[in-house]
């Protein structure tokens, strides 16, 4: 059977955008600056919101009453499983900055290795803590969130809370609270 | 547990994930993501193949008509499994004699009839714009190469060869070329296997001097549980190619996952392994005086077309060397006037 641009979402849904090119329209951006926070690579991020889409486009999900969500919480799993792959990688990569390169300026170096800081900490979080923080952090508010992540809204001030002291706890633990 | 976050934690954290934002100047591309988005939904839908090659039309035709069918549309409904291929295994045989039957994609003569030809692709403006529209940074070579500017040519929607399985069809093929203990599972009748690749750029260097043809790794996507060894060593002893020999190549393609590209068996052409930096490479090189000389095609299109084609076809002067080769994330076929030339400019690609 063809599948076409339609998704094959319940239609009894209200206001829901079924149409790809709408959902893409309303969706694709956000979701790859939300990405590029966890890969901190352009070509990353829009591979992986890509890939939340065709995902959204292969197995459509049944509840569709929340699609922007399931869009986030996807790109979000792909992209934190990447960036757990990629703490293997950093090691290496540290020996890669003593030995070669060409010097950058002191700030962007300092800049990059707190970006690699934070998103080291984000790995290592409960992928719905990282979750919680990354799409604060994007400007969602607590209902959005709630939606976002399929969370009771009346718990995310708390569960936000416990994120936030997860992540601080992880990260003065590691590089000290200065950092 | 403290529900209420300490105000002091709470910009603490902030300030630290504030620095994860994407840069403001930066815009993801929607459209471009949206169009890669129908690409790799027509290659999900085989009936929209690309019309440029002609047997593939073909195929796409008779795709047609056998989804109409419940019976064989069931059996293309199974969970497909994909596996991407960064080698490709030369192999000479009789594969003329697969077309329509076996997905063997091959480099042999064959002129399209008129209306084949897909319409030509601009040159791209510069390196980035090749880059950006590919959705990978092509890489070239820095030593070898002539001294000039390659003009670059991007394809940025997916090739797709892809062909519906026909049991019987397989049989007969098998037994016109003397085979007759390859037994075919029959649940392969009416499933799509295809091979794709996403997008690939080509950079060509004073006409008929140097042609570098990248694109990203080869696709393959057949139904869940389908025994690949068997399908390739089915299609080479089909090719003429003894079993010892089918079977030995099928599996180290099933290790190693590679596309098959078949040469037809009369074609004079030289095939040996070549160590580069980056890993083993298939040097192909034409045998004999070559009659040819004209200039090398520019267009993409018929680039690709020659590729997987004619590209050794004399009369249209085409390279007299091609080596063939894949790292992670790409694959490679270089054309050049010798392999040496070849060789120098291959390891220089990084």
């Amino acid at each position: 059977m063809e599948r076409s641009n339609q998704l094959s979402l319940p239609t009894s849904m209200p206001n829901v955008a079924c149409d790809l090119d709408a959902l893409f329209a309303a969706y694709y951006r956000r979701l790859t600056r939300l990405l590029y926070r966890v890969t901190g690579d352009t070509a990353r991020a829009e591979e992986f919101a890509a890939e939340a889409f065709w995902r959204l486009y292969d197995k459509a999900p049944r509840d569709a009453t929340n699609i922007e969500g399931w869009l986030y919480r996807t790109g979000l799993h792909l992209s934190l499983d990447y960036l757990k792959k990629e703490r293997r990688r950093a090691r290496y990569e540290a020996l890669t900055f003593l030995f070669g390169g060409a010097p950058n300026p002191h700030q962007a170096i300092e800049q990059q290795e707190k970006q690699a800081r934070v998103r080291q900490v984000l790995a290592s979080l409960k992928p719905v803590q990282a979750a919680m923080l990354l799409l604060r952090s994007e400007g969602l508010s607590y209902a959005e969130l709630a939606a976002a992540l399929n969370l009771n809204p009346a718990s995310v001030g708390a569960l936000l809370a416990r994120a936030g002291q997860a992540f601080k706890k992880e990260y003065v633990k590691r590089y000290g609270e200065q950092d | 547990m403290e529900n209420k976050i300490n105000p002091d934690t709470e910009r603490w954290v902030e300030e630290r994930m504030a620095s994860l934002a994407a840069p403001d100047d930066w815009e993801p591309d929607a459209s471009l993501a949206r169009m890669r988005l129908n690409g790799r939904m027509s290659a999900r839908r085989p009936t929209f193949a690309r019309v440029w090659l002609l047997r593939v039309a073909i195929v796409a035709l008779v795709l047609v008509m056998i989804f109409a069918i419940p019976t064989t549309r069931a059996l293309t409904q199974q969970l497909w499994w994909w596996v991407t291929m960064q080698k490709v295994e030369v192999v000479q045989g009789d594969f003329q004699k697969l077309d329509g039957i076996w997905l063997v994609p091959q480099m042999r003569e064959k002129k399209l009839k008129e209306g084949d030809e897909a319409p030509p692709m601009p040159p791209a403006v510069d390196f980035t714009e090749a880059a950006r529209s590919a959705g990978f940074t092509p890489r070239l070579p820095r030593e070898g190469a002539p001294p000039v500017d390659p003009v670059l040519r991007v394809l940025p929607g997916p090739m797709v060869w892809s062909t519906t399985l026909n049991v019987a069809k397989m049989e007969e093929s098998l037994r016109q070329a003397g085979v007759t203990d390859q037994p075919i599972p029959k649940e392969w009748d009416g499933v799509v296997f295809s091979l794709t690749v996403r997008s690939a750029v080509s950079s060509s260097w004073n006409p008929g001097e140097m042609f570098l043809f990248q694109h990203t790794p080869i696709a393959l996507s057949a139904p869940a549980g389908f025994d690949i060894t068997v399908y390739w060593m089915a299609a080479l002893r089909a090719a003429g190619i003894p079993r010892e020999q089918a079977q030995r190549l099928a599996e180290r393609m099933r290790a190693t996952p590679a596309m098959l590209l078949g040469i037809a068996a009369d074609n004079k052409k030289s095939i040996r392994e070549v160590n580069l930096r980056s890993g083993p490479a298939t040097l192909i090189e034409t045998r004999g005086e070559r009659r040819g000389g004209g200039p090398y095609p520019t267009d993409v299109w018929e680039s690709i077309r020659r590729f997987f084609v004619d590209i050794f076809d004399e009369r249209k002067g085409g390279g007299n060397v091609l080596l063939i080769w894949g790292v992670e994330d790409r694959v490679y076929h270089l054309s050049a006037k010798s392999a040496e030339q070849a060789i120098i400019a291959a390891n220089s690609i990084e």
